[in-house]
């Protein structure tokens, strides 16, 4: 049995490393496009004016309320309707872009709300405007607080990867089933695939570690 | 004959019905420096925030070296002037805080270069000279690399003195910077402030601390329900209260 596992192993490593490869590009790219998103939506959120800060918080809200499958499954096959029409790979993600965007707003405009007011007194008193103060003061603080939050939207994010799975995309969750429609082999390779998972989140939260140390405020 | 630094009219503030300031009128020469006494509530620090722009008034004029600065007034219609003047205006005054409100992912030396390098756009060693000089000026020479985590209170706050006077204002403002410290380190910072003034610097100070103010002042002025109640030398307000209000302030004060 045992060898039947690690010869059916060798058999299919190129399509498993294919599916990692997938996974980690679809959880990058996503966090990517979330996160530079996010950060425009959660400026709105905090700095906007009340029209603004309506939409941002809707959009916030609405994103955060849905399910990423729906989501998922909503930009697929509801958006062609409206001629929008996306391969399963940028339904992917886009949904998870979409997704992880509202996380990191939320989190960045509780980085910055949480920033004591002084700070940006103190900054205005010396002559900096508006756009310094946010760039040297506040979002360098803003970032250290929210970091431990944002590594935890990329583990999410990765997490939620498996689910574009169900649209076809080919990444480690079907790469696996393909597998074990071929062999039977449905222990093992499960096992392996949350083994695969739990390698890469941990390896996300022990870098997130490592930076949330180096930069800590002394 | 100095200079007028600091001209203050018929300032009024109020937050909705709540009147803070009732038609202050203060002027400041160069090198002059006036502290303000009076209890809390009286509005002394709202005063000392009008002057930094950091509140809005509704009345009144502020000018520095003889022009207003951030309301304009043209064919007797007072407007804001844009938020690039007032960030301007501001500069021209240095302010202290009580909370020293020192940026904490910033070392000692980089809080004062912050400003010298993105508001002044001196070079990066230009800045850091300058960062040294007042460092050791405030008796820090060698925590220029500390950071503000790594540093008593009394320290942040000759940190936040010196990071106010290394852009070189008109004017500085104190604003109660003891208020927050151990008691056994309110005189270094209290001392640092007395050598400023020796050296000429224009400082308007809101303080708790009376025997500073006695010794440090060339004025000192008494608010009470957000007026000048009383004003004088510091031998006219603490030898020779007049008034009834002036009286029972100091009488609840340590001196």
């Amino acid at each position: 049995m045992s060898t039947g596992f690690f010869n059916e192993l060798w058999v299919s490593k190129m399509m498993i490393f294919r599916g990692i490869y997938m996974c980690i590009f679809v959880s990058f790219t996503a966090i990517l496009i979330g996160t530079i998103i996010g950060v425009f939506v959660g400026l709105a959120l905090t700095y906007g004016n009340i029209f603004t800060r309506f939409f941002a918080r809707a959009y916030v809200d609405i994103i955060r309320g849905i399910p990423v499958l729906v989501l998922i499954l909503t930009i697929y096959f509801v958006l062609p309707v409206i001629q929008i029409n996306f391969t399963a790979l940028q339904a992917g993600i886009t949904s998870l872009a979409i997704f992880s965007s509202a996380q990191v707003a939320e989190m960045l405009r509780g980085g910055l709300q949480n920033i004591p007011k002084g700070q940006t007194e103190a900054a205005k008193a010396v002559g900096l405007g508006f756009s310094q103060t946010f760039i040297f003061v506040t979002l360098p603080q803003a970032l250290r607080q929210v970091l431990p939050t944002w590594v935890n939207t990329a583990v999410e994010t990765v997490k939620g990867s498996t689910l574009i799975s169900l649209i076809g995309v080919v990444e480690i969750t079907l790469v696996m089933q393909q597998i074990i429609g071929r062999n039977f082999l449905t222990m093992q390779f499960y096992a392996l695939a949350g083994l695969i998972y739990f390698l890469i989140c941990y390896s996300i939260e022990r870098g997130g570690k490592y930076v949330e140390k180096k930069v800590a405020i002394k | 004959m100095t200079e007028r630094v600091l001209e203050i009219s018929k300032l009024h503030k109020s937050y909705g019905d709540h009147k803070v300031l009732n038609g202050v009128d203060l002027d400041l020469n160069g090198g002059d420096v006036i502290s303000i006494i009076g209890s809390s509530g009286s509005g002394k620090t709202t005063l000392l925030r009008c002057v930094n722009l950091l509140e809005e008034f509704q009345e009144g004029v502020i000018k520095i070296d003889g022009r207003e600065i951030g309301y304009s007034n043209s064919k007797g219609k007072r407007s804001k002037v844009n938020n690039k003047q007032v960030t301007k205006d501001r500069a021209l005054t240095g302010m202290v805080f009580q909370s020293f409100n020192l940026f904490p992912h910033l070392s000692a030396a980089e809080n004062i270069m912050l400003a010298l390098r993105k508001v002044q756009k001196k070079s990066k060693k230009e800045s850091a000279e300058i960062a040294q000089h007042w460092l050791e000026r405030v008796g820090l020479p060698d925590r220029g690399s500390s950071f503000p985590g790594q540093l008593s209170g009394g320290q942040q706050q000759r940190v936040a003195i010196a990071r106010a006077i290394a852009m070189n204002p008109k004017l500085m403002l104190f604003d109660e910077v003891t208020s927050a410290l151990d008691p056994e380190l309110i005189n270094e910072v209290l001392d640092v402030i007395k050598s400023l003034a020796v050296e000429g610097m224009t400082m308007l100070i809101v303080t708790h601390e009376m025997r500073f103010a006695y010794e440090v002042s060339k004025k000192v002025i008494f608010m009470n329900d957000g007026v000048i109640a009383e004003q004088g030398t510091p031998d006219e307000i603490f030898k020779n209260a007049s008034s009834e209000r002036l009286t029972a302030f100091l009488k609840n004060t340590r001196f």
